[in-house]
């Protein structure tokens, strides 16, 4: 495999976003806006709906809508990444039998389309609180932070999720499972705090990290530190797996398909 | 300085049955020991290229004849790097760049322009960089009108003529055809054959799997018959065709 430098993979995936984005705006007038419609109308209805349901476990919680908003965008982020990594191969066959984008880039493509919704998603959340409040909580160097961390672990999560998916064809099935269910494993609709004496149980969920880290200081309040040190830890974890599986798996890749 | 070298390369595809291919199966069988379901010849390997031996020299021009399945595309993509051999060494010196005819490589969704820029990107040239050459490319291969088509709707003619512009104008000092001349007219053939016999590096290297003598004559220097996978003679360009010219070319 023709192996380019990290830098020009980079500025070439950066550039594939970008005229992606561009065609999109062509394509219909509002372009990535119209992902963002339906994710704020999703937030919408969950959020009356369950809302409604878990009325007297909210309780005195000030925002329940932007606790949903901010965990349901980490949410669609990462699981829209690994849906789109899964089925790589498919619609990406040539490229990947011909091996001129180099492998990084395929997967790339899907993750900073996703990152740029997911960032549309918060700074449109920002906006909106702010028109309904009058009042800025967001808490600016944390919440940047979560976001590079989480678009660090998304990352590598989907390179290894699109190199395994080309590998072993049931494998995008299994996965499509785990994120369903994992929704509702996860603390979005609901506050850790509803299990009762059972909440340490969402420490073993690695997606309450990444949703933590992101959704605190997006509501005005620094994460503990343990969650910076776990998230970093999935992060360091999932960068030396994804590059073992890499360095390992990509000269094969093209015998796979 | 650039140069080829294969050394007892052997390429061989794995083709995997429907248990080797589940994650559920190789999952159980990792925590119990046995499968579940019956693993004898699941994998088979089929051997594309067996023990090619041969080296090409700076300013080489290459053509490679053979009949269909005996291997020239695996050959090449050997040759270009695009595949490493399952076994023995190839070396290759060099920017290789591979005009094969299983889709070119590109994102479909993507204009002609943007694809010739992105393309620049991947090559570590800067935006004003690529910007000229997108206008030589245009300009050299008469592709302006389709400037802002997208690949899936272009003719597979343009996409030919778009990889060897890429090749050519992006320095690209090793290229390879794989039996992708059917999609260019005469005009492209002799756009082509004028800028490897002017522009093009005198140290480059050019292999062509092709049927038609028309195209071969007037190029190569040197030509190989592949037979089954194996090399089966090679040498000067008019002693092959002499000896096999009428077997494997029109």
């Amino acid at each position: 495999m023709i192996d380019p430098k990290l830098k020009n993979t980079l500025r070439f995936s950066v550039y594939v976003t970008w005229t992606d984005i561009r065609n999109g705006f062509t394509r219909n007038r509002l372009g990535t806006l119209w992902n963002s419609l339906g994710h704020f109308a999703a937030v919408g209805l969950l959020g009356v709906f369950f809302g409604s349901i878990l009325k007297e476990d909210i309780g005195s919680h000030p925002n329940y809508l932007a606790f949903l908003a901010t965990g349901l965008f980490v949410w669609i982020f990462l699981s829209q990444s690994i849906n789109e990594s899964c089925s790589l191969f498919v619609t990406n066959a040539p490229s990947l039998r011909h091996t001129a984008q180099p492998f990084v880039a395929l997967v790339l493509k899907p993750v900073l389309h996703n990152l740029l919704i997911f960032i549309q998603n918060i700074v449109l959340g920002i906006i909106f609180y702010f028109t309904f409040t009058g009042k800025f909580i967001s808490i600016f160097w944390p919440l940047i932070f979560g976001i590079v961390i989480v678009f660090g672990i998304v990352l590598c999560l989907c390179m290894v999720l699109a190199i395994g998916c080309i590998r072993f064809r049931d494998l995008p099935q299994l996965v499509s499972g785990v994120i369903h269910v994992g929704f509702f494993l996860t603390p979005i609709i609901w506050m850790e705090h509803f299990l009762g004496r059972y909440s340490y149980l969402v420490d073993f969920n690695p997606a309450y990290y990444l949703i933590s880290i992101v959704r605190e200081p997006a509501l005005g309040s620094m994460p503990n530190p343990a969650m910076w040190l776990i998230s970093s830890a999935i992060l360091a974890f999932g960068a030396v797996l994804a590059a073992y599986i890499y360095a390992r798996t990509v000269q094969k890749i093209p015998y796979w398909l | 300085m650039t140069s080829i070298n294969l050394n007892w390369a052997t390429d061989s595809f794995p083709f995997y049955g429907v248990w080797n291919r589940s994650f559920k199966q190789r999952f159980v069988q990792a925590l119990t020991g046995e499968g579940l379901q019956d693993q004898q010849g699941d994998k088979q390997l089929i051997e594309a290229i067996s023990d090619i031996t041969m080296q090409l020299a700076p300013g080489d021009k290459l053509a490679i004849l053979g009949d269909n399945g005996v291997g020239k595309t695996t050959l090449l993509r050997v040759m270009s790097g695009l595949l490493k051999p399952s076994s023995g060494i190839a070396h290759i010196d060099g920017t290789p760049m591979a005009i094969l005819d299983i889709g070119f490589g590109f994102d479909p969704s993507m204009t002609l322009s943007h694809t010739i820029t992105a393309y620049g990107l991947l090559r570590g040239k800067t935006l004003s960089e690529t910007c000229r050459t997108e206008n030589a490319i245009l300009d050299y291969f008469s592709l302006s009108p389709f400037a802002n088509r997208q690949i899936r709707i272009l003719p597979p003619g343009c996409l030919f003529r778009l990889c060897t512009g890429l090749a050519f104008f992006y320095d690209a000092n090793i290229i390879l055809f794989d039996e992708v001349f059917d999609a260019a007219g005469p005009e492209t053939l002799e756009k082509i054959k004028n800028y490897i016999a002017r522009e093009f590096p005198a140290d480059g290297i050019i292999a062509v799997a092709e049927r038609s003598r028309a195209i071969l004559t007037g190029l190569c220097n040197k030509a190989l018959v592949l037979e089954d996978g194996r090399l089966m003679d090679i040498g000067e360009f008019d002693a092959i065709m002499a000896k096999h010219g009428d077997k494997y070319t029109l």
